[in-house]
């Protein structure tokens, strides 16, 4: 394999690292839909973190192969499509630098960042405190 | 040259020609098997590709709930390593290494019981780099068949 390829999937492995030990906080930011073209669309939350005075965003695209898959089959149309998740280096405003290759675990990173990012852990902590709590409670007027 | 006339029999013509379709027939058989195991291995690579990368991407789920996830690490670790076997005994060449050091890796790790962030961490990374591997192949091979 490239070493580069090798280089990127072990910065993405670690990438997942820091956002599951909580070290790198994601934000949910704004979509900037102005500079999708006709046939793609962001689809789900765009997330972005500041590491080492660099921006990175990452976010689920949308493709719609429906006019290619059309062109071989003209019998039967079928809308297709595809999602991507596309992580990048962005400016200040928003605007995308580089865009990192389709290289494994990025989809894994994307789902870790949503479960940071949605605070599954605290929700289910919360809600089981509450209860463990009122339980507590019933046991103590019961005595 | 008269001596080789006088040599060549109609017996020692057969003999020769029985070797010589002996030699054939073993050249067949090999190219035959080896057009078999290659089928075998581009039908079955991409659902075993998936799911290896399924089983990769439910361990980093579960590097989250450590150490209450040890169990299903474990059991995930364990069907990975047989679809990896399986995969490992279709493929050849590096794609074949690659696949037999991830799965000694595994074997290690299901062997000594360490399931400490670290190792699950390093047999993870392991996973998408043979994965990463197994793609970039993939690619090379539809570019050099001319559909990429």
């Amino acid at each position: 394999m490239a070493k580069q390829d090798e280089k990127l999937v072990a910065l993405v492995a670690k990438l997942i690292e820091l956002t599951q030990e909580s070290t790198l906080r994601w934000e949910v930011v704004e979509a900037n839909e102005g500079s999708e073209f006709g046939f793609t669309k962001i689809i789900g939350a765009v997330f972005e973190t500041k590491y080492g005075g660099r921006i990175l965003r990452i976010y689920k695209r949308e493709y719609d192969n429906s006019e290619d898959n059309h062109l071989f089959n003209t019998y039967a149309y079928q809308p297709t499509y595809s999602i991507a998740i596309e992580l990048e280096f962005v400016d200040r405003k928003g605007n995308s630098i580089w865009s990192f290759p389709r290289i494994t675990g990025i989809f894994d990173l994307y789902k870790a960042i949503s479960y940071k990012a949605a605070g599954v852990d605290d929700f289910i902590s919360d809600i089981l405190g509450d209860e463990e709590n009122a339980s507590n409670k019933r046991t103590k007027s019961d005595v | 040259m008269e001596s080789l006339f006088s040599w060549l029999n109609v017996d020692r013509i057969g003999g020769l020609a029985s070797i010589t379709g002996l030699g054939f027939t073993i050249y067949v058989f090999l190219g035959v098997r080896k057009i078999k195991q290659e089928f075998l291995f581009r039908a079955r690579l991409p659902s075993l590709l998936k799911k290896i990368q399924n089983h990769a991407s439910t361990i980093s789920s579960e590097l989250t709930n450590l150490p209450d996830s040890s169990h299903a690490i474990i059991e995930e670790l364990a069907i990975a390593q047989v679809n990896i076997r399986s995969l490992e005994n279709k493929s050849s060449g590096t794609m074949r290494l690659s696949l037999k050091k991830l799965r000694l890796i595994i074997e290690e790790i299901r062997e000594n019981q360490s399931i400490d962030k670290n190792s699950i961490r390093a047999v993870y990374l392991e996973m998408n780099m043979v994965i990463q591997e197994i793609s970039n192949i993939r690619e090379d091979d539809k570019w050099s068949q001319g559909n990429g």
